[in-house]
């Protein structure tokens, strides 16, 4: 059975997607347009988190992979998109050869090779998006675009924070986002005007965000697994909060498929623990001030609160002890 | 008055329902009389379509019923109109019962939680 221990970090620091600006953080409507379009990253992670992902999907094939029977197109427009983006990036890795139809996709890391009939699912092992996604480390959600909003009706999702492609199967974004305490820094409701930009959203022009969260010594948290992981919250310590805490972020990106007129949503989870901040001043000091300053209903609705203080704490200390060192010299 | 008729068979009719709430005049007050689970889906397909919840009237016609979706074992169970927590039918878990609710699963979710007493020895 899969351990949520967590057995991996971003070594690479330059591949780690910081999510602080300034020292204070509230929900906005932080997107940015997307500048490198294409989404597949090869990390020195790459291999471990593929393998996780495949573990996940392998044990629990109905928490990590929803989709509805009508969505196989789609889902075969997220399989070429996909594929062209790996070998256009990574041509030593990723090999794709099409001969009409009759596809070969080859992925060296892994040592696989497949073939199948393009449009032709029961020339695959999985459904195509199911498929395609366990070659690459990030997490999809296909959202449908019908009368003015989206439904997430493909999901492929192998870290949750607050995230299960069951439960939100076919709900609406709106539905979605209903129990985050969406309140922006003036006040007003963001969901709303959120939805609206997405439907702006063209293709060829993708956009961007980053989310972050803190686990305490979890690969995922979701609904599936809360009878474990909530009382777990409260073992953290100031003394193990530097391993044990991670600072959880997810660089999202949203392309706007040409054919379908759906949305895809392309994750890219990564984990730093907090001992790790270190290694760069200036993430150090933005988390730790980000962190003395999160809204109470924003703490309990990413599930931190428990941990909180005991992290903050833990960075008060290593402040402490830099600056005291400081004057020492 | 005018009488429009449309025979509704489930889920797979949303798209025909929507429709129907939308070519409606502004101001226009919605009555629901149904049994419990056909007056939830039409009022959340209502709120969907932009419809806020003053603008609709419910009569619940037999037994108000709630349902529970598990997320342990994703199957729904029934459970009493109050109930805050609940234990579900299928695999025992205990559940506290959420304010969201799911038209493809029909229920409310279900939080999985354990309850105190009742923690594994040793862990
Ligand atoms: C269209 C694709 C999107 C999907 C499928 C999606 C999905 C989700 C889900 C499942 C959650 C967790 C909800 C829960 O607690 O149950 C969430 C949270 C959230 N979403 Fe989205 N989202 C999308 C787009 C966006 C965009 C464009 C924004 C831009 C502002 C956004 C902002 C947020 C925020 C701020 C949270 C709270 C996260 C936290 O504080 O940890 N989402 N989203
Ligand atoms: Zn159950």
């Amino acid at each position: 059975m899969f351990t949520q221990s967590l057995d991996f970090k971003t070594t690479d620091l330059d591949t780690f997607p910081f999510p602080f600006t300034s020292g204070n953080y509230r929900y906005s409507n932080d997107l940015k347009r997307l500048s490198n379009i294409n989404c597949i990253e090869v990390t020195p992670e790459y291999k471990l988190q593929v393998e996780t992902k495949r573990r996940l999907l392998q044990e629990q094939p109905h928490i990590r992979f929803q989709s509805f029977p009508h969505t196989m197109e789609m889902q075969w427009e997220v399989l070429e998109m996909l594929i062209d983006m790996a070998a256009d990036r990574y041509p030593e890795h990723f090999e794709v050869s099409k001969d009409g139809d009759k596809w070969t996709f080859k992925n060296h890391i892994f040592g696989e090779t497949n073939s199948f009939v393009y449009g032709d699912a029961s020339t695959l092992p999985y459904e195509p998006l199911d498929y395609i996604g366990r070659h690459f480390h990030n997490d999809f959600v296909l959202m449908v675009h019908r009368d003015s909003n989206f439904y997430l009706e493909v999901g492929q999702v192998s870290y949750a924070a607050l995230f299960s492609a069951n439960w939100n199967k076919g709900m609406s974004f709106d539905e979605i986002h209903a129990p985050v305490p969406f309140v922006s820094r003036k006040g007003d409701e963001l969901a709303e005007r959120v939805r609206k930009f997405l439907l702006s959203i063209e293709p060829g022009k993708p956009w961007t965000r980053i989310n972050w969260n803190l686990m305490a010594d979890r690969w995922d948290v979701n609904y599936e697994t809360m009878d474990v992981w909530g009382p777990q919250r409260s073992e953290i310590t100031p003394e193990n909060a530097g391993k044990l805490v991670r600072l959880r972020v997810e660089e999202q990106k949203f392309y706007r498929m040409p054919r379908s007129n759906a949305i895809l949503f392309v994750l890219n989870t990564q984990f730093l623990p907090l001992e790790d901040l270190a290694l760069r001043k200036e993430w150090f000091d933005l988390t730790y001030s980000v962190l003395q300053d999160i809204p109470g209903p924003m703490a309990e609705y990413k599930g931190i609160a428990p941990f909180l203080p005991q992290s903050v704490e833990y960075l008060r200390s290593i402040d402490e002890n830099k600056k005291a060192k400081k004057n020492n010299k | 008055m005018p009488v429009e008729c449309l025979s509704i068979n489930g889920m797979e009719d949303k798209e025909e329902i929507k429709r129907v709430i939308l070519s409606q005049k502004m101001g226009t007050q919605f009555y629901i009389a149904a049994a419990w689970n056909n007056a939830v889906m039409i009022f959340s397909l209502g709120v969907e379509a932009g419809l806020s919840e003053a603008e609709i009237q419910t009569v619940i016609i037999g037994p108000k019923r709630r349902y529970v979706y598990c997320m342990k074992c994703f199957e729904v169970s029934e459970v009493k109109e109050e109930a805050e927590i609940a234990e579900c039918d299928h695999c025992r878990a205990s559940l506290e019962i959420g304010p969201f609710y799911s038209i493809v699963r029909e229920g409310y979710i279900g939080y999985p939680f354990i309850p105190i007493g009742k923690e594994e020895v040793g862990s």
